[in-house]
């Protein structure tokens, strides 16, 4: 069987609840995996804060006929002006779901965390290095904010084209 | 995006025997028979589409090597695209000696030998993301 992946969002203590699979996310001032207009709306970043952190991780909903292996993560290079988006990459350790050893989404400021716009495809980030083969197995996490300065303009944050890919085997 | 691989393979054994493979099922990279392999083929599922047939001569000590690269958005330029699956590449070689020599194909017909990182897969996820993005600002 081929492989199949979806991505989930994980929220709560230690980022330890697992969602649905999930086809959106949304960068809001509250810790949810709900992804709607409603939810932005009820939830709006103040400019000049954080938005929660956006804890990813990959799940293997069908297992490979061997491994998963090699992800890795990329932008275009750049964003909105005055709108940081923040990426910290291969967080705590992969394996059964939900994984282990991230932390609770907050709207503090990520540490050891990179400008997402610096990893394109010239130099992508890697997600995981580690390989899985195991159905529900998931990934490392990938964390994401959305730091709007105090100069960022009012409304809805310019969306982003963010790109991942994986080896299988 | 079907969820099947485009190809499967065909060995050729050093004894000169042709050996049909699907590349989806568990277990198909039997150690023995790839240590056997003198010649690996791609073959492309649908041959009216633009997959490439793809042949492989492994030289004398190495084993063949076959991997799929899934590439997808993690986030779009419309609402509902994360996860949404690009398309897929594969690549197929030669081991020894510690090193890895590939070749890669992609749904364009496009191929890239001789790398770990091919740039035709970056150029082709770049390509497409824009086309989503005239698309969209087109309202289709």
């Amino acid at each position: 069987m081929v492989a199949s992946l979806s991505l989930r969002v994980y929220t709560g203590t230690n980022a330890a609840t697992e969602s649905a699979a999930v086809t959106g996310i949304d960068f809001i001032s509250a810790d949810n995996a709900t992804n709607s207009l409603a939810n932005r709306q009820a939830n709006p970043v103040t400019v000049g804060t954080n938005s929660f952190s956006k804890h990813l991780r990959l799940k293997i909903d069908t297992a490979p006929a061997n491994s998963v292996s090699n992800f890795k993560f990329w932008t275009d290079g750049s964003g909105q002006a005055n709108v940081g988006l923040r990426a910290k990459l291969a967080v705590g350790t992969g394996g059964a779901s939900p994984g282990t050893g991230d932390t609770t989404p907050s709207a503090t400021a990520l540490t050891s965390d990179a400008d997402a716009y610096t990893y394109t495809s010239g130099s992508k980030g890697t997600w995981d290095s580690a390989s899985y083969s195991t159905q529900d197995d998931v990934t490392k996490a990938l964390v994401l904010q959305l730091q709007p300065t105090v100069s960022a303009t009012p409304g809805n944050w310019t969306q982003e084209t963010l790109n991942y890919s994986y080896d299988e085997t | 995006m079907t969820d099947t691989f485009a190809y499967w393979a065909e060995l050729q054994l050093n004894d000169g025997s042709l050996v049909s493979i699907d590349l989806e099922q568990h277990g198909w990279a039997e150690p023995n028979r790839l240590a056997s392999t003198r010649v690996f083929t791609l073959v492309p599922k649908d041959t009216a589409s633009r997959w490439p047939f793809v042949r492989i001569h492994i030289p004398e000590g190495a084993k063949p090597i076959f991997k799929s690269r899934m590439n997808a958005r993690l986030m779009g330029a419309a609402a509902s695209e994360m996860g949404e699956p690009i398309f897929r590449a594969y690549a197929v070689g030669w081991f020894r000696d510690g090193d890895s020599h590939w070749t890669w194909v992609f749904p364009n017909g496009a191929i890239e030998t001789e790398t770990d990182e091919p740039t035709f897969n970056d150029l082709l996820v770049a390509a497409t993301n824009r086309a989503k993005v005239d698309q969209l600002s087109n309202g289709e």
